[in-house]
C-alpha cells in the first residue's frame, strides 16, 4: 500500500497485480456477472486510489480491507437491483481502543497461490451444513433469516453453524499456514 | 468472553450481526482485547474465504483502464475540453482545434485533435428549375447547424458542471485483420454527450482510394452507426460523433472503405472492441 498516499501509479499497479484477480473473482462469485464484476473491480481500485488514507494497516491487511470493500460494493449493487440484503460488512469497523495492540494478519505473509489452496482445503473439510451456511452468508450475501429459510431451521441454529465454521476455518488455516 | 459475544463476533465478521446488537457488541470490543483479537481473526478468516473460488483473471484491458483513470489522463481530456472552445467538425465551419492530452507521451506538436470527417449523405440533386428550393434548403441547413452548435456549447457547459470523469468509458480495439496484427486503438466514449475520442496506433496509410471508417454498435442492434471517416496517419487522435444519436453504445469497429466512406460497412473490419464494463 506504500506509495498510494503519494499518488504513485506504480503502487496502484502493484496493488492491482497482487489483488486484482482476487477482487475480480470475489465480485464475480457474488454477482455472477462478469461485466458487473469488472465495474466493481474498477470501483474498488479507484476508491483505494482516491482515498488511500482510508486504509488502516493497524486494523486489517490489504486483503481483508479490499475484500471488505469489494463485498460492500457488490452488496450496494445488489441492493440497488432490489435484492434484500444484510448489513454492510466493514473490515475497518471496530474499536480504536485496542487497535494498537492488535495482532498482525496471520495470513498476510502467505503467498496468494498457497493461501488459496489452503482455504479451499479448509473449506472442504467443513461439514457441509456449516460450509453452506458460510457460503450463503459470504458469497450469496443472504441474511440470517434468509439462510434459515433455505435450511428450514431456526436462526439460532444458523448462527451457531456460522460460528462453528469460522472457528474451524481459522484453526485449519492457522495450522496450514504454520506448516 | 461469553459464547454469545463469540457468536456475535462471528456474525459481525460475515456482516450478519443485527443492527440492534451492533452497538453493544462494538462497545464490548472496545474494552475486551481478547474479543477484539478474535474479531480481527474472524475478519481475516472471512477475507481469505474470498480465495475459496478458483481465481479468475480479469480482462487484461481492465488494468490499463484503471491506471488510466487513476492517473487522470482521461480526466485531463475532459477538463481540457471543458476549458477550451468546443471543437466542431468541418461541417460546422469551425473554431481552431482544441489541444488534448490523451497521450502524454506524444510531442506537443502532435496534440492537435481534429475531428472525424462525416460521411456525406447521398442526396438527390435539386432541380435546376427551382432555385428558391436551394435557397430554402440552405437556410434550413444553416438553422440546423446553428442549433447544433448551440447544443454542443450547452453540452460542454454541462460536462464542465458535472466534471464528468465517470462519463467516459473505454473500449480497447484490437486487430481483426490477419494482415495487420500490430494495429490497435483506444476509444474514450462519453455516453452523456454522445461523442468520443479515438486514438489509433500503427494503422497504415490507405492511399487516396481507400479510407478508414469508424462504426458504433448499439446494444441489441446489429446495424452499426457511422462515426465518420478519418486519416490515422495524419491524426492518430480524433474526436468523433456518430452521424445520429446513439443509444447504449457497446462496441466500436473500424473498417477500410472506399474513399469518402459508406453508409454501412462493406470493406474489411480491421479493428473492433467493446466498452469495458458493459
Amino acid at each position: 500500500m506504500l506509495g498510494l498516499g503519494s499518488q504513485d501509479p506504480g503502487a496502484l499497479a502493484s496493488l492491482y497485480d497482487r489483488y486484482g484477480r482476487i477482487v475480480f473473482t470475489l465480485a464475480a462469485r457474488i454477482l455472477s456477472d462478469d461485466r458487473e464484476s469488472e465495474e466493481v473491480t474498477q470501483d474498488v481500485f479507484l476508491a483505494v486510489w482516491k482515498n488511500p488514507g482510508a486504509y488502516r494497516p493497524d486494523r486489517a491487511s490489504p486483503l481483508t480491507w479490499l475484500a471488505g470493500i469489494t463485498r460492500n460494493k457488490c452488496i450496494d449493487r445488489m441492493r440497488k437491483a432490489g435484492r434484500r440484503l444484510p448489513l454492510h460488512f466493514d473490515a475497518n469497523e471496530g474499536s480504536d481502543v485496542v487497535a494498537d495492540e492488535r495482532v498482525a494478519d496471520p495470513y498476510e505473509a502467505v503467498a496468494v497461490s498457497d493461501l488459496s489452496g489452503h482455504v479451499r482445503e479448509c473449506m472442504e473439510r467443513l461439514p457441509e451444513p456449516q460450509r453452506e451456511a458460510v457460503e450463503f452468508a459470504y458469497f450469496e450475501c443472504l441474511s440470517t433469516d434468509q439462510i434459515a429459510d433455505r435450511f428450514a431451521l431456526p436462526q439460532a441454529t444458523i448462527k451457531s453453524r456460522i460460528r462453528l465454521a469460522m472457528d474451524k476455518l481459522r484453526r485449519c488455516l492457522r495450522h496450514k499456514c504454520e506448516e | 468472553m461469553t459464547d454469545e459475544l463469540k457468536e456475535q463476533a462471528a456474525m459481525f465478521a460475515v456482516g450478519l450481526l443485527e443492527e440492534q446488537e451492533r452497538e453493544a457488541f462494538l462497545s464490548a470490543v472496545g474494552v475486551d482485547r481478547e474479543l477484539a483479537a478474535l474479531l480481527d481473526e474472524y475478519h481475516a478468516t472471512m477475507a481469505v474465504v474470498a480465495l475459496a473460488p478458483e481465481l479468475r483473471e480479469p480482462p487484461a484491458s481492465l488494468r490499463d483502464v484503471i491506471l488510466a483513470q487513476a492517473t487522470g489522463s482521461i480526466a485531463a481530456t475532459v477538463d481540457e475540453r471543458i476549458s477550451e472552445p468546443v471543437v466542431l467538425s468541418d461541417e460546422f465551419a469551425v473554431t481552431p482545434p482544441v489541444e488534448l492530452s490523451v497521450l502524454d507521451d506524444l510531442p506537443v506538436a502532435d496534440r492537435t485533435v481534429p475531428t472525424v470527417t462525416p460521411v456525406p449523405s447521398r442526396r438527390r440533386a435539386l432541380p435546376q428549375t427551382l432555385p428558391w428550393l436551394v435557397a430554402a434548403s440552405l437556410a434550413l441547413a444553416c438553422g440546423v447547424l446553428f442549433f447544433r452548435v448551440i447544443a454542443l456549447q450547452e453540452e460542454n457547459v454541462r460536462i464542465a458542471a458535472e466534471k464528468g470523469v465517470e462519463y467516459l468509458r473505454i473500449a480497447l480495439l484490437e486487430s481483426q485483420a490477419a494482415s495487420l496484427p500490430g494495429i490497435s486503438a483506444r476509444v474514450a466514449w462519453n455516453p452523456g454527450s454522445g461523442s468520443g475520442i479515438i486514438e489509433t496506433a500503427a494503422l497504415p496509410d490507405q492511399g487516396a482510394e481507400k479510407t478508414y471508417q469508424l462504426w458504433v454498435f448499439e446494444k441489441d442492434n446489429p446495424v452499426p452507426v457511422s462515426a465518420g471517416v478519418f486519416d490515422p496517419v495524419a491524426n492518430p487522435r480524433i474526436i468523433f460523433r456518430p452521424e445520429r444519436e446513439v443509444e447504449n453504445a457497446v462496441t466500436f469497429a473500424v473498417s477500410i472503405e472506399v474513399a469518402g466512406g459508406r453508409p454501412q460497412p462493406e470493406g474489411e473490419v480491421v479493428l473492433a472492441g467493446t466498452l469495458v464494463g458493459g
